[in-house]
């Protein structure tokens, strides 16, 4: 398992030479040639049966435009978008706002204490993952509780991505990573998975040490 | 317009990280990211079978590849880099799947629910891989790897390994867990 490919690493399999030892281990190798196998399949992108891609594709390229590059809807363009109810701009658009407002103060009626209703379900991201390094290389991790959770458990990932080595960080918010825990040199990886009853119900994705 | 669309993902890459914040950099991850919109709304979908659900993972997915832009350093392809991010939130929606629905439909068959249990404990180890390249056919090992390591649903993994018999992957699945249970305890 030694040589075996990390995942990050399986776009680079095409580019080497049919005899390099990792190409080879990858056809031999169960885990890594079904990875492979899964990995092209993720960048064929064929039709799956049910699926909307064109109208996926419609709304990411929106929602890229707005959230990635930042750029405001288009309006007054040569190909008018879908056509809106409202038009904000200026003198409507604070006249909106403080109307809005007005609402919200009415009917939240912040003097008084609500009970707080969950829907039940838990969450889908880790929030509040942050580390902070001391002078002796050693990192302390933060994560914020996830609904549900009993119990945390901290891998220590290689730039890599390879496993280095666990940590039960029990039903803390924290844990304490020395130089003797990562086992490698700085830059590694480290993630929080969220527990209950033992079973895995959330993982974070990597974050980079400081 | 720019010249962004017939640029390599290493340039855009390089392009989004040196100028992070900046219009030309936003440009270069929006363009990266729009290539693989599909690729990732597709995969989502073969785990959740819903347009609304699939589009809202690849959006999550693309917002965490944008945010952590700068953790990525290259050396390996964008593409397999944003496929750990894909996995992964893949892996977290099924996990909260099976919380809710409280039981595997895989492991309601309690002979089957020792061995499913081994496997997932053991997939990433040395004596799984083992005895799956010792007893188990090409189709075999990669139904039993979409299904324990990328937790692919059945359905799914009978698409994408184009299995034409009535049962597709249950059976197939059936078969390898059998193979491994007796590889494994023979071993």
């Amino acid at each position: 398992m030694n040589e075996c490919i990390p995942v990050d690493q399986l776009g680079t399999m095409k580019q080497l030479d049919a005899e390099d030892p990792r190409r080879r281990h990858a056809s031999s190798c169960p885990r890594c040639s079904s990875l492979l196998f899964a990995y092209e399949e993720f960048t064929r992108a064929e039709a799956v049966e049910g699926a909307n891609p064109v109208a996926a594709e419609m709304q990411l390229a929106r929602f890229i435009e707005e959230r990635v590059e930042e750029k405001a809807p288009v309006r007054n363009s040569g190909t008018p978008r879908r056509g809106r109810w409202f038009d904000f701009s200026g003198l409507r658009m604070a006249a909106a706002v403080a109307a809005v407002l007005l609402v919200a103060v009415i009917f939240w009626q912040p003097w008084q204490s609500k009970e707080i209703v969950y829907r039940g379900e838990a969450s889908v991201q880790f929030t509040g993952l942050r580390a902070t390094a001391a002078s002796d290389g050693s990192i302390d991790v933060y994560w914020d509780a996830v609904k549900g959770a009993d119990s945390y458990r901290v891998t220590l990932l290689a730039q890599d991505l390879a496993e280095i080595t666990r940590l039960d960080a029990g039903n803390t918010l924290s844990a304490h990573l020395d130089s003797g825990t990562s086992g490698g040199p700085a830059p590694y990886y480290w993630q929080v998975t969220a527990l209950a009853d033992g079973a895995e119900i959330l993982t974070s994705d990597p974050q980079r040490s400081p | 317009m720019s010249d962004a669309a017939s640029t390599p993902d290493r340039e855009l890459v390089e392009r989004a990280r040196a100028h992070a914040g900046t219009p030309a950099g936003r440009e270069a991850a929006g363009e990266l990211l729009r290539r693989y919109r599909r690729a990732v709304y597709l995969w989502c979908f073969r785990y959740v079978r819903d347009h609304e659900r699939a589009l809202d993972m690849a959006q999550d997915v693309m917002l965490s590849a944008y945010q952590r832009m700068g953790e990525f350093e290259g050396r390996a392809a964008f593409s397999s880099w944003l496929f750990v991010i894909a996995r992964n939130r893949c892996f977290n929606e099924m996990r909260n799947d099976a919380r809710r629905e409280d039981v595997d439909l895989e492991s309601v068959e309690s002979d089957e629910a020792s061995i499913d249990d081994r496997i997932e404990k053991e997939i990433q180890g040395r004596r799984l891989t083992e005895a799956a390249s010792r007893v188990l056919d090409t189709t075999e090992q990669r139904a039993i790897w979409l299904r324990y390591s990328e937790r692919m649903p059945v359905d799914e993994i009978t698409a994408i390994l184009k299995l034409d018999h009535k049962s597709g992957a249950r059976a197939v699945l059936q078969r390898a867990r059998r193979k491994l249970k007796s590889a494994l305890e023979e071993a």
